[in-house]
């Protein structure tokens, strides 16, 4: 007699749950927890613990001098042009490369064919050594001799861009956007496939246009990574230190000398940790900031149903 | 129900038809459909069914303007819209996964075609609320779609597709998403809406009884091709083929064969002969399920000797499944019957089919 296939599915008894699911969360967060701590957590308290004394390194002295540095900091107004010119830069970089970004994603979206090689050709300065880049890029915009001054810098009449106090930062800002975008349009590039077709076809459907459908089915759809895109880089754009730091050096005369190299000027060329501990402070209060932007425009558009 | 004068403004129904129409993409090995002549009735309702893959969505893709045809035409009265972009057809969907756009209210998803026909203010209001009185969402429209359930959301995308009156309506499984209830409610409704719409309507779906309940003008397709059109009583009467006989109401189908005087089934049980069925040769014998009768049928008759498998209770009637000559059949039978009893099936002549070996219909039922 033949057995019924039903017969082999007897219950099988479960296994018995032990201490270990109990366990196992802590034990799997554990290492990340005690990561963040000591790389993120712990050099935040200990910047914010240095600006209250003044460290001689070489000499191995603290002295509390209480907010002294704060006052240094502000009578000086190095901070304060700082915070200006990384300003400048953030808005130099960040809309343009978000809206090239954008608009070369949605060139590449658009093609039939080659979209590989084209997301290769502008993903390749994101994998690029930026200083070595910044190298070249400073070798390119050298004066009169320079690849820049030789062509357009003569066409549009602007010339010797590292050595002039309104060019230097323009030129770092282009770098910037230069080594930038391809990351904004890998991120986009990803999005935009998340963009649901049958909505694309119901707005044609409509009678939208492309303009149109871009706007009222693409762009909504986008949204969270806008946000995210636009975050990704102002954080970046608050730490920008490679480029400055080989192309001007800060210079000419601080014009292009961001927060993130003052830091750099202060607390390791002159020894003055504190100082240096002052414009970090600053530092994270902005990238605090734009986190906490972050993370309500996104919890806006998660509440609007975009996702 | 009051009739509303601007989303029912529609002029004389347009007639749609396609001639020779065909669709393959690059690189298949045989296209998604061929050979397609329909008209569709101005005014009316066509429905298009098959089985999953038959190329049902992919015509109606071609009459919405969203693919191009490889061959062929389509025309919208004196208008050949074949190479017309779905932007400028003019044609209205609803789709089977609703397609609101997430971010606008039920208003302004429904105003959204007026919006890029750039109707005035007054008007896009006037018509909206017309076309959601006529979907019943009036006190809806503030809400954004995550905010509504599937029957609701249907109602928005419907009243979407009607709010610029247009004169062919497209619609792409439109009831497959919601649960039974709510399915034939939407069907009644739907059916009075077009009435009073008189919008000329292509529908495409997958379940029978949808296609038979709504249509004016019916259209089943199989593998590319149309296995039958016309009117649906007619195509349920008289099925052209076996494919259309079991898609359209599951017909049982017998192989049996001629010997003498009799029918004989495959393991050689007799089944009783009767006037209308070939005179020879073998051929493929179909009735329907509550064609089957156990006794008191008078007349010419055909019987059947059948063993009882399985007895479902459907409410007032039985659904029994039998064995008989070695086939599997479906009778809906009034009286209660237990599992292995042997009972004589009986179908009037008048409700047995038959159809050749290789499936056509072959002699007419009487």
């Amino acid at each position: 007699m033949s057995v019924s296939p039903a017969s082999v599915l007897r219950p099988i008894t479960m296994p018995r749950v032990g201490f270990a699911p109990l366990v196992a969360p802590y034990v799997l967060v554990a290492p990340l927890l005690g990561l963040i701590f000591i790389f993120a957590i712990l050099p935040a308290a200990l910047a914010l613990f240095l600006t209250f004394f003044e460290t001689d390194i070489l000499a191995g002295t603290m002295r509390f001098v209480g907010t002294a540095n704060f006052a240094r900091a502000a009578d000086r107004g190095n901070v304060l042009n700082s915070l200006r010119v990384t300003f400048l830069y953030t808005v130099l970089t960040v809309p343009p490369s978000m809206i090239l970004g954008l608009s070369i994603a949605l060139a590449i979206n658009g093609l039939r064919r080659g979209r590989m090689f084209w997301q290769a050709v502008y993903f390749l300065p994101v994998a690029a050594t930026l200083v070595a880049m910044s190298i070249v890029w400073r070798w390119m915009f050298v004066g009169r001799k320079g690849i820049i001054d030789q062509t357009f810098g003569q066409a549009i009449g602007l010339t010797d861009w590292l050595n002039s106090p309104v060019l230097s930062l323009p030129a770092v800002a282009i770098v910037g956007n230069w080594q930038q975008i391809g990351f904004v349009v890998i991120l986009y590039l990803a999005a935009l496939t998340a963009v649901p077709r049958h909505l694309l076809e119901a707005a044609r459907v409509d009678g939208a246009g492309a303009w149109s459908r871009f706007w009222h089915v693409t762009w909504p759809s986008i949204g969270p990574t806008t946000v995210f895109v636009g975050i990704i880089t102002s954080v970046d754009a608050l730490r920008v230190f490679d480029t400055i730091s080989t192309m001007t050096g800060g210079g000419p005369s601080r014009s292009s000398q961001t927060l993130a190299h003052l830091m750099w000027e202060r607390g390791i060329y002159f020894f003055d940790i504190g100082g240096g501990s002052v414009v970090t402070l600053v530092l994270l209060a902005l990238a605090l900031a734009a986190t906490a932007v972050q993370r309500l425009l996104t919890a806006r558009l998660e509440r609007a149903g975009t996702r | 129900m009051t009739v509303h004068p601007l989303a029912t403004r529609i002029g004389a129904p347009t007639p749609v038809a396609v001639h020779n129409l065909a669709k393959s993409w690059p690189g298949a090995q045989r296209p998604v459909f061929s050979e397609l002549d329909i008209d569709c009735p101005a005014g009316g309702i066509t429905i298009i069914v098959g089985p999953s893959g038959c190329g049902k969505t992919t015509f109606l893709r071609c009459l919405c303007g969203l693919d191009v045809p490889t061959k062929g035409e389509i025309r919208f009265g004196d208008q050949d819209v074949t190479r017309i972009d779905a932007q400028h057809r003019g044609v209205a969907m609803v789709f089977q996964n609703y397609a609101l756009y997430p971010t606008k209210t039920a208003f302004d998803n429904i105003a959204f075609p007026l919006r890029m026909a750039r109707v005035g203010a007054a008007e896009t209001a006037d018509r909206v609320r017309a076309a959601a009185a006529l979907t019943r969402i009036e006190g809806l429209l503030e809400r954004l779609p995550s905010q509504l359930s599937g029957g609701q959301r249907q109602r928005v995308g419907i009243a979407r597709a009607i709010v610029r009156g247009p004169s062919v309506l497209l619609m792409d499984e439109p009831l497959s998403n919601l649960d039974t209830k709510l399915r034939v409610e939407m069907r009644a409704e739907l059916s009075a809406l077009q009435r009073e719409l008189g919008a000329t309507t292509v529908y495409v779906t997958h379940d029978q009884t949808e296609a038979l309940a709504l249509a004016d003008h019916l259209i089943v397709m199989r593998d590319g091709k149309i296995e039958q059109q016309g009117a649906p009583e007619e195509i349920f009467r008289h099925p052209a083929d076996v494919f259309v006989a079991d898609f359209l109401g599951s017909m049982n189908l017998l192989a049996v064969r001629r010997e003498g005087e009799g029918m004989v089934l495959a393991d050689g049980t007799r089944v009783s002969s009767l006037p209308g069925a070939p005179s020879s040769g073998s051929f493929q014998l179909g009735f329907r399920a509550e064609d089957a009768h156990i006794g008191g049928l008078a007349g010419d008759r055909a019987t059947l000797p059948a063993m009882v498998r399985r007895s479902e209770l459907m409410g007032s009637e039985r659904l029994v499944h039998l064995h008989c000559g070695g086939v599997a059949l479906r009778a809906r039978l009034k009286q209660a019957v237990a599992p292995g009893e042997h009972i004589d099936l009986h179908v009037h002549a008048s409700a047995l089919h038959y159809f050749s070996d290789d499936g056509q219909r072959a002699g007419a039922v009487a």
